[in-house]
């Protein structure tokens, strides 16, 4: 497979603060990637730099090309969303789809209307008119109409309803994702999109907490829920994480096979979800 | 790189890849700028309006004595030329004033505002330069808008005397001659230069405007004028002399110097003076200051497009 993201000691220093410590990952083809950590812990920082929005150190390569001297190349290729809002008030539907249309030799303006046709938005209002939910729809229909390789979407519907939210994912999956695109995603709402995901990254303080794919994950994690008798035993194995849920505990194990834990209570995969939550208390206790 | 584009692609793209060089992406940036400031071109336009309707208005409700107007015929080409000079520049004044109000707002609004909105992460999620965006920003301000106003300006002379000649041959005089289609256009062709003239004189101010504009995080007015205001003060306190304070006096009010119409602005002409006839166009053209000022403004437009590259204030 080919890289799309390939970072090799990334950092970014905002003053004394380091936003990435001298992080590594890659992204591959065909994938959607889930960036996902706490405020504050360099998401934004990563994105920006692989969007060339940003200078900073370390090697980093997209799409073969450098962010920071051949971001022109690389826009082409790449699309991105930042949260909902970065439309301007004052342009109109119809001049946003003439203005991309006249910028982005990937643009297939058809597309986007098309898609705006099933919506309620109409060609002449102004974003400003629009409900938040109706601008995501406005943003994601451009994005579809463009075929680019690779698209970076930051918080994409943070402030939408449930509603919204649903139909962005479901658009994005069956309108626009396939082998040769690639999607890397941040979000806080990680339950309502883990099945979206084929790799997560755990990002927290500047350093990458965990880097897998859910197959990866499904096979070196376990959940096991145990009663409050069984407890003990179970915890001779050494989970990493646990928590109650109605009077029976959670526990996480890291490298344990279902086999050797289920004679102690239930097993399952964990969810991502509940996996960062568990990595991320994890990292804050010694 | 282009040899193997035109080999592949077939004869249906390569108008496509041409379609998105740099001319016709310029072309859509300066679209877009109109778009979204739309001050730049109604501000001009209904100054035109009021002014046709007032001119209008008088023609309709005062009845000047015909037997006292003024007959062209009494002249000669040259002070003719005069003529047309001097009621063409009145007449276009209040539209260049108000368009250059508004260039101003602009220059100070155009790299701040879509930071402040956040939509610079929209435009830059396309394939478009910074550099392209800033040189798009300016030649608005430069090019598009005061030549627009200039045409504006020219059609608004030819309403007033067209609307004075039809006063006039209903009038019952129409005899009089109103009307000297070379003074005319001489008179436009040296407004044109003016306008020309102006902009690169004023250039290396609309970088900086264009500068500050990329570079503040708040208080931008505060931002704009606190240097020009500053550096002199510090100037004088520290060493008692005053050359910055020249300085910029000197680019503010220099251009009426070097192109010969400094009694114009002192007050001093009236309609067949000779500075009407004759400014110095080929002399300002050639001042080694203007074109200095060109170069100061494209380092300017430079750093402009770099800080908007890496400013990264959008969390």
């Amino acid at each position: 497979m080919t890289a799309v993201v390939e970072a090799r000691g990334l950092a970014k220093s905002y003053g004394p603060t380091r936003a990435l410590d001298g992080v590594s990952f890659t992204v591959e083809q065909g994938r959607i990637v889930g960036l996902i950590g706490p405020n504050g812990a360099g998401k934004t920082s990563a994105l920006k730099a692989i969007l060339g929005l940003t200078p900073f150190e370390g090697a980093l390569t997209v799409l073969g090309l450098d962010p920071r001297s051949q971001r022109d190349a690389l826009m082409q290729e790449v699309c991105f969303m930042a949260d909902v809002a970065v439309l301007p008030r004052w342009l109109r539907v119809a001049q946003a789809l003439e203005f991309v249309a006249g910028v982005h030799p990937r643009f297939d303006r058809t597309v986007a209307a098309g898609f705006l046709a099933r919506t309620d938005i109409r060609m002449d209002s102004r974003v400003g008119q629009l409900s938040k939910g109706m601008v995501t729809q406005l943003h994601l229909a451009l994005i579809l109409a463009i075929d680019a390789r690779f698209l970076v979407l930051d918080e994409p519907t943070l402030g939408l309803d449930l509603l919204y939210r649903r139909q962005f994912y479901d658009t994005l999956l069956n309108d626009y994702f396939n082998k040769e695109r690639t999607i890397l995603l941040t979000t806080h709402q990680v339950e309502e999109v883990e099945q979206l995901f084929t790799d997560v990254i755990f990002i927290n303080r500047g350093h990458i907490a965990l880097s897998a794919s859910v197959e990866e994950l499904g096979e070196r994690y376990v959940q096991l829920t145990v009663s409050a008798d069984a407890a003990p035993r179970a915890r001779e194995l050494k989970p990493f994480y646990e928590r109650e849920v109605f009077g029976r505990t959670a526990m996480f194990f890291e490298g344990r096979t279902p086999g050797e834990l289920a004679p102690l209570g239930d097993t399952r995969t964990p969810s991502i979800a509940d996996l960062f939550v568990a990595r991320m208390q994890g990292v804050s206790q010694p | 790189m282009n040899a193997t584009l035109e080999t592949e692609s077939s004869p249906v793209h390569a108008p496509a890849s041409h379609r998105f060089g740099p001319a016709n992406t310029l072309l859509m940036l300066g679209r877009r700028e109109l778009w979204e400031h739309r001050g730049l071109w109604i501000a001009p336009l209904v100054v035109a309006g009021v002014m046709i309707a007032m001119c209008i208005v008088a023609i309709l409700y005062t009845h000047p004595d015909l037997r006292g107007a003024v007959d062209l015929n009494w002249f000669t080409a040259d002070q003719r030329a005069a003529a047309f000079t001097a009621a063409g520049w009145t007449l276009s004044s209040p539209l260049f004033l108000v368009a250059y109000i508004v260039i101003f707002f602009y220059l100070c609004d155009c790299l701040y505002a879509e930071r402040k909105d956040r939509s610079i992460l929209f435009w830059k999620s396309l394939p478009v330069s910074d550099e392209l965006t800033v040189a798009a920003k300016f030649l608005i301000a430069a090019v598009a808008v005061p030549l627009g106003v200039y045409v504006l300006a020219a059609v608004t002379s030819l309403a007033f005397v067209s609307f004075w000649n039809l006063f006039v041959t209903l009038g019952g005089a129409p005899q009089l001659r109103v009307w000297d289609g070379a003074a005319w256009l001489l008179a436009e062709w040296q407004q044109l230069l003016l306008v020309i003239l102006t902009s690169l004189w004023y250039a290396p101010i609309y970088a900086y405007l264009m500068l500050i504009s990329a570079w503040v995080r708040r208080s931008l007015y505060l931002w704009v004028t606190l240097p020009p205001a500053l550096a002199p003060l510090i100037e004088w306190l520290t060493f008692r002399t005053h050359y910055v304070w020249d300085f910029l006096l000197y680019r503010c009010f220099g251009i009426w110097h070097i192109a010969g119409l400094e009694q114009l602005v002192n007050g001093h002409a009236h309609g067949a003076h000779p500075v009407f006839r004759n400014p110095h166009f080929a002399a300002a053209f050639s001042n080694v200051d203007l074109w200095l000022g060109v170069l100061a403004a494209l380092a300017l437009l430079y750093a402009a497009a770099r800080i908007r590259r890496y400013r990264d204030d959008t969390t």
